[in-house]
């Protein structure tokens, strides 16, 4: 049946250019009879495209906006989405942040939280062979691999690691295969986040890489046709054009209800939009001029969650202008974060109050970072020493408040930078903004000893565990406090301590305490947290209590197609 | 004329030499390390920089760095500095769409072009004629992301009756006409109105500069019909300036393909070559220039395989 429409399409089509070179040869007269059939044939398509949409077999095709250059090795959002569907880890945590275990049956700490001796289920990789203790080694021995440059900085906390990191040794000491299903890792100190940051990496089958040059790793066959223990199976990559996951029967957890995830490339948001109202795909982002009118679209359930990602901007703590916190406190009262994402975001979104996200158990509720209040930012400013000059604009001792606001290059960042700027003028701030391109932006520009004064951008969250998405961004070691120049002897005590703490209520009250100190120190100004909008067909159904996009794309095994 | 074909292909191999060192020397100089772009920008502290630029070459001397390039492309060796595909993949891979949607633009082009200057030039000044001055105009001045748009608002979220993303459906292989036509209608009609316009202009001053000459009152003063004298003996003089004008049209075509394939997310050239250049991906923006050198060169040369066609003094020459 189908042979034959598409033959039928076939003939159709040819006929059409037929048309067109007589239309060619009598010189335009026959414009009325090309046209026509242009239509006719148009509605044609569309009549036996129809039924053949409806007789898919479960499948879902999601709009993407970018697809992954590597399948390894990298942290990127989409790859961490299509590594959901592809591999599995020995723990997990799930949307809220609590641990699971994944491959790992049974994966209990010893007393002094330094030795886990993890049991394996009875889990296979999709080419069909068991997953063992060795692979697990051995996946951890490649992240580690001195010749890797991604390592997950959490996994040198496995003893020998830093020695075999550093080529000083041929094997890590801390971990041994004690029987085929049971592994034992032991760590150099106690550390409560070993089934979130270490347990949490995608286990790889030593039979498929134990003889690739790690060195040209992104070149072997594997990077391009992956064998994960995940749910669903790599089967097609087209570059720039889309990529299909089939059902993996023989997963763990039994073969996922999806049959069939097909991540289709489109860049264009307002392509997106128009494929999923026609139905062409199963699932899109939706801009938020459009949410409304999806909202009241009958074919299409409409998810709201908030966003991954939050925008901030980051004075350099190193200029003395920035050292005094509270003219840092002065720009967080400056700005009106409902009237941008009003403006911008047709008020989908949040004001960004903490730097972690609030679908995880460590995001404290109770903390408010500084509202909108220009008075106590000019009150707070006057304490300072900053006074209005004639002109309007802050000076202190002779010295003007003039300063240079770089951000990416990019309609986004631009719209909220030009609000940010009105908002500090008009407690006398007298900013300049200025777009850099990416490639300039972040090899010259947003840099340890980079020429910034004030830097706006926006964080992915979720790409990493929380303890080390902090530390990343504040302790004094970590790169983007080193390229804003912020160190706080507190906020690296806090960090600290949250590593030591082992008690996860106690945990909690640290991470509140660490979320309390970015809202008061101000090392970068917290924005707005635009929600995340995406459109599902009413064919499709999701299961609940998705609370962000990683949430989103984890969910994919659980969908139901019709 | 084979000799002048040959010598026209021997050329190419300096004047490529001369593209690729001068698109070398500017993607150096413009700031932005390729590593920059291979690492998210959260991860960047994570990550083992110097490794990586080892690893992709970057931290030999540039003169190192250009000449294993070209060495490694002239054998098919080069790969790409983000997904480590040799980039004759990702260029075989985008090639068929590009030259796809071209071949198809013009031929639309073509097709809708000539009639519409004939009908103009026969009567010129005429309503018709005037029509299609503002069609013209209008086509000129239409974006083609602005044009491309609307289409889809039309065709697909409205009406359903176009897909408006991909060259094909999903899962299906290879380019048979059958399967791509509906996904190429679109983007098709867009870049033929991006050149419509100038195609159409040039025809009919051409088709009335002919039109004024001594042979065609001669052919009339015969007694050949309007519609001999067009056909037979105007078009085909005015073709030549027309066939000049296509082959500079498709270099244009080439550059315009990046929005149309950007809108309607189609796995070409252009964007492979944007976003390579984007991303400071020196191989791929090496082999794609290159290959751009190369289409324009070829299209010139059709031009010039036109003139002997069209033109017996050419031909005898």
């Amino acid at each position: 049946m189908k042979q034959r429409r598409e033959e039928a399409e076939e003939t159709l089509s040819h006929g059409d250019i037929d048309e067109a070179e007589e239309t060619l040869s009598h010189g335009g007269t026959s414009m009325k009879r090309f046209v026509s059939v242009l239509i006719v044939g148009l509605v044609l398509a569309s009549l036996w495209e129809m039924p053949a949409w409806s007789q898919r077999p479960s499948q879902a095709v999601i709009a993407i906006w970018g697809l992954p250059i590597r399948v390894l090795g990298s942290n990127e959002a989409v790859t961490g989405y299509v590594s959901l569907l592809i591999n599995d880890s020995l723990t997990a945590v799930d949307g809220a942040g609590t641990v699971e275990g994944r491959l790992a049956e049974k994966y209990p700490a010893s007393p002094d939280g330094k030795t886990y001796v993890i049991t394996l289920r009875d889990a296979k990789f999709q080419d069909g062979t068991p997953v063992t203790a060795r692979d697990v080694k051995f996946t951890y021995g490649l992240y580690l691999h001195p010749k890797y440059p991604t390592t997950p900085p959490a996994l040198l906390e496995i003893a020998g690691a830093r020695d075999y990191k550093a080529g000083k040794a041929v094997s890590v000491t801390g971990i041994t295969v004690v029987n085929p299903r049971t592994v034992r890792f032991i760590l150099d100190r106690p550390y409560p986040f070993f089934y979130e940051q270490i347990g949490g990496q995608p286990v790889l089958p030593e039979h498929a890489l134990a003889n690739v040059d790690v060195t040209r790793l992104q070149e072997a066959a594997f990077t391009r046709k992956p064998i994960g223990a995940g749910p669903y199976r790599l089967t097609d990559w087209r570059e720039k054009e889309s990529m299909t996951f089939d059902a993996f029967p023989g997963y763990w957890k039994g073969a996922p209800t999806l049959g069939r995830v097909v991540l289709k490339l489109i860049p264009e948001d307002a392509t997106v939009m128009a494929e999923l109202r026609a139905g062409n795909i199963d699932a899109g982002r939706i801009l938020p001029d459009a949410y409304s009118s999806f909202r009241d679209d009958a074919r299409v359930t409409v998810l709201r969650v908030p966003g991954d990602t939050y925008y901030w901007f980051a004075p350099n703590v190193r200029l003395p202008i920035f050292q005094d916190v509270r003219v840092r406190q002065a720009m967080a009262y400056a700005i009106n974060r409902e009237e941008m994402l009003r403006a911008l975001y047709g008020g989908l979104g949040t004001p960004a109050q903490t730097p972690i996200h609030p679908s995880l158990w460590q995001f404290a509720k109770t903390v408010k970072g500084p509202t909108y209040d220009p008075a106590k930012a000019k009150q707070l400013l006057a304490e300072a020493g900053w006074a209005p000059g004639p002109d309007g604009m802050l000076q202190k001792g002779g010295q003007r408040f003039k300063v240079k606001y770089g951000f990416l290059a990019g309609k986004e960042y631009q719209n909220q930078a030009l609000l940010i700027q009105q908002y500090l003028r008009a407690v006398g701030m007298d900013v300049e903004v200025q777009a850099f391109e990416r490639g300039d932006f972040f090899s010259r520009y947003f840099t340890p000893g980079g020429p910034i004064e004030l830097v706006g951008i926006a964080w992915f969250n979720l790409l990493f565990p929380v303890q080390s998405e902090l530390e990343q961004n504040f302790k004094s070691t970590g790169d983007v406090a080193q390229i804003i120049g912020y160190r706080s002897p507190e906020m690296d005590r806090l960090l600290d301590q949250a590593i030591l703490t082992r008690d996860r209520t106690r945990q909690k009250a640290v991470y509140e305490q660490i979320q309390q100190l970015v809202a008061q120190d101000v090392p970068r100004i917290l924005t707005i947290r635009p929600d995340v909008i995406w459109g599902v067909r009413k064919t499709v159904t999701l299961p609940a209590g998705i609370g962000s996009l990683r949430g989103f794309f984890g969910s994919v095994p659980g969908w139901t197609a019709r | 004329m084979g000799g002048y074909f040959l010598r026209r292909l021997v050329v190419l191999v300096p004047l490529l030499f001369g593209v690729t060192a001068i698109t070398f020397a500017l993607l150096v100089l413009a700031p932005g390390d390729p590593v920059v772009f291979l690492i998210p920008p959260e991860q960047r502290g994570l990550a083992d920089v110097a490794l990586m630029r080892h690893q992709l070459g970057l931290d030999r001397p540039l003169p190192a760095q250009y000449v294993s390039m070209m060495a490694d492309m002239v054998t098919g060796r080069l790969r790409s500095f983000g997904d480590r595909r040799p980039t004759t993949r990702q260029v075989g891979d985008a090639l068929p769409t590009t030259l796809i949607l071209t071949g198809t633009s013009l031929a639309l082009t073509v097709a809708l072009a000539l009639p519409i200057a004939v009908l103009s030039a026969r009567r010129p000044y005429s309503p018709l004629d005037h029509a299609a001055t503002l069609f013209s105009l209008l086509g000129i001045s239409l974006p083609s992301f602005w044009f491309g748009l609307v289409l889809i608002f039309i065709f697909t979220a409205q009406l359903g009756l176009l897909p408006a993303s991909g060259i094909r459906p999903t899962g299906a292989e290879g380019y048979s006409p059958g399967l791509i036509w509906r996904y190429l209608l679109m983007p098709t009609v867009v870049q033929a109105l991006s050149i419509l316009p100038v195609l159409v202009r040039y025809a009919r001053s051409s088709l009335l500069d002919q039109l004024a000459q001594d042979y065609v009152r001669v052919a009339r003063s015969k007694g050949l019909t309007e519609r001999m004298v067009l056909l037979k003996h105007v078009a085909r003089n005015s073709l030549i300036p027309v066939v000049t004008i296509l082959a500079l049209l498709i270099p244009f075509l080439l550059s315009g393909s990046v929005v149309v394939e950007t809108i309607f997310a189609l796995p070409g050239l252009g964007r492979l070559a944007v976003n390579a250049a984007l991303s400071r991906d020196y191989p791929s923006v090496l082999t794609t220039t290159t290959l751009a050198g190369i289409l324009v060169v070829l299209s010139n040369l059709l031009a010039d395989l036109g003139y002997f066609y069209l033109d017996p003094r050419v031909r005898d020459a």
